[in-house]
């Protein structure tokens, strides 16, 4: 594989959705710092392959939806997810050569065992 | 070895949210003990939303403390229960730095404790209240160690707090003239905390340890204040240390219990024997002799011996007469008739239990025909032996220790074979 194709290596992003906080409550604070290191230990793994690439949280119970009337005005409501259980709590971009290699990161994320992982390609222009 | 990655300090949360507990509710004030419980349980699960995503912060602990802080500060500004307290409750949060010096954290987690003690709680309260706020563990882990469903514990911890309220009990030390038995009446949740975990009736052996390593971090912490330590306390300590050392030891490498007999002595651990030696050194100061003190005697002398054989078992068994002058029970004896059959014969011992037989705290004690069956098993009677194994297993036990039983049965059963043809083959279980 050349340098060109290596550096163009397709970024798939992970959505991790999940129904937040209430999950937890009623861990313990040892079963919660070992859930914590699960996800550490999983994304340790990533960065030390060279598939890691970012990851952020967004901040749960709140953000905004825009859509615009039949009219032409500018309606803002809240949500997205009113209505819906799970949420994205964050997300990460990952490197992976294709669907199948980006579902074979997630398949040991300690998220499985509380939510899904929606995983998405990056477009490219080419 | 790869170094494990993503890995945080043993214990880190159990043992911070213990510390933070104790410093909040300090802050807040005991009635306020399960607000200070809710924030800190939220700032653990804040860094477990955020952790994954931005890693660890580069002081953990500053992090969750500020955490909670924020959160019990949000909470009093909401809640209409803090009107006209809100202010002054705010400003003392505020005021006080994210990271408290260790004497402060110490002190914090010893008055909580004594409060948790106090004699208008009810005792399982009591234990349940101290394990909970101040060591960090879940309803569902007490209810685990305890043998107790999860609702009877949350009852329990109501019961406690609603004692603390309708009480307004406070986490002043108490007057020099209850001090003593306020700390005697800590000293024995500590230690029935610790031999719970030790004992192993049921469940998780890395629970069931932790459970016994916070009752020893909780008695460091008494035995190193100079207010409330004593040589009682030197005691317990030492006692919990000297089993403590003995613990890796009991489990072979197939998992399974080992007898003290079976047991690799050069597996205990040296550090923690010396610590438990330095500590049965201080219980010898006072006049008092308590139960724990010859207890940790006792443990002394298991633990001086190089190997099974050469045990002081004379020794032993005199120690169990002091016992016995201390606290008469038939728990204690059957361990006396077990010292008494290494020094005079398995007949002496088997007399001894004979006469402890029939008393009713027995009944349902797997021990004592086990013992029973052990010492038959040395006089060389396989077939009475195996009988009294199988008694044993019909009674409550650990797996583990079931495990042990059969293994024992089967010696028994592979014994009586091998001398006598009339007996029919053994089946396997």
């Amino acid at each position: 594989m050349d340098e060109r194709r290596m550096t163009a290596m397709p970024q798939f992003l992970l959505l991790l959705r999940d129904q937040g906080a209430p999950v937890f409550e009623n861990l313990s604070p040892e079963e919660i710092q070992r859930v914590i290191e699960k996800y550490m230990q999983w994304g340790e793994r990533l960065r030390a392959a060279g598939k890691m690439k970012g990851s952020e949280k967004l901040r749960d119970g709140e953000g905004r939806v825009l859509a615009r009337s039949a009219k032409g005005a500018m309606n803002v409501t809240d949500g997205p997810y009113a209505e819906t259980k799970e949420v994205v709590g964050g997300f990460y971009l990952v490197e992976a050569a294709d669907y199948d290699e980006a579902a074979r990161l997630c398949a040991d994320s300690p998220h499985l065992d509380f939510g899904t992982i929606e995983i998405r390609a990056v477009e490219v222009l080419g | 070895m790869v170094e494990p990655v993503g890995q945080l300090v043993d214990h880190l949360f159990r043992s911070h949210s213990g510390r933070m507990v104790a410093t909040l509710a300090r802050l807040l004030g005991p009635a306020n003990l399960t607000l200070a419980e809710e924030v800190v349980q939220e700032s653990l699960i804040r860094a477990l939303e955020l952790w994954p995503f931005h890693g660890v912060p580069e002081n953990p602990t500053a992090w969750l403390v500020q955490v909670a802080k924020n959160r019990a500060l949000d909470e009093i500004r909401r809640n209409r229960v803090f009107a006209g307290k809100a202010e002054q409750l705010a400003a003392t949060l505020s005021s006080t730095v994210p990271a408290e010096e260790p004497e402060t954290i110490a002190d914090d987690q010893l008055r909580l404790m004594l409060m948790c003690c106090h004699p208008g709680i009810p005792r399982e309260s009591q234990i349940a209240l101290t394990l909970k706020s101040v060591g960090g563990f879940s309803v569902e882990e007490i209810a685990a160690a305890f043998l107790a469903d999860p609702p009877t514990v949350a009852q329990r911890i109501v019961r406690a707090k609603r004692a603390i309220r309708e009480q307004a009990l406070s986490l002043d030390l108490p007057p020099r003239t209850e001090l003593a038995a306020r700390v005697d009446s800590l000293l024995e949740i500590l230690y029935l905390t610790f031999s719970e975990g030790y004992s192993a009736h049921s469940g998780e052996w890395s629970l069931r340890r932790d459970l016994s390593d916070e009752a020893i971090r909780l008695a460091r912490l008494v035995v190193a204040d100079p207010r409330l330590t004593s040589p009682k306390a030197h005691a317990v300590l030492a006692l919990m240390l000297f089993q403590s050392a003995r613990g890796d030891a009991r489990i072979g490498s197939d998992g399974n219990l080992l007898t003290l007999e079976e047991q690799d002595h050069s597996r205990w651990d040296g550090v923690k024997l010396r610590e438990a030696m330095s500590h049965f050194e201080g219980s010898i100061a006072g006049d008092e002799i308590s139960e724990y003190h010859v207890q940790a005697a006792i443990a002394a002398e298991h633990s001086l011996a190089r190997d099974y054989a050469s045990t002081n078992w004379a020794r032993i068994t005199s120690l169990y007469d002091d016992l016995l002058a201390i606290s008469p029970s038939p728990v204690v004896r059957l361990n006396r008739a077990v010292a008494l059959a290494m020094v005079e014969g398995a007949e002496s011992g088997l007399r001894e239990i004979e006469a402890i037989a029939g008393h009713p705290q027995l009944r349902n004690y797997y021990l004592l025909p086990a013992t029973r069956g052990e010492l038959r098993m040395r006089q060389g009677d396989a077939a009475a032996a195996a009988a009294d194994f199988r008694r044993a297993l019909e009674l409550p036990m650990n797996d583990a220790e079931r495990r042990l039983l059969h293994k024992k049965l089967q010696l028994c059963l592979d014994q009586g074979d091998s001398r006598s043809t009339r007996h029919p083959s053994p089946s396997r279980r």
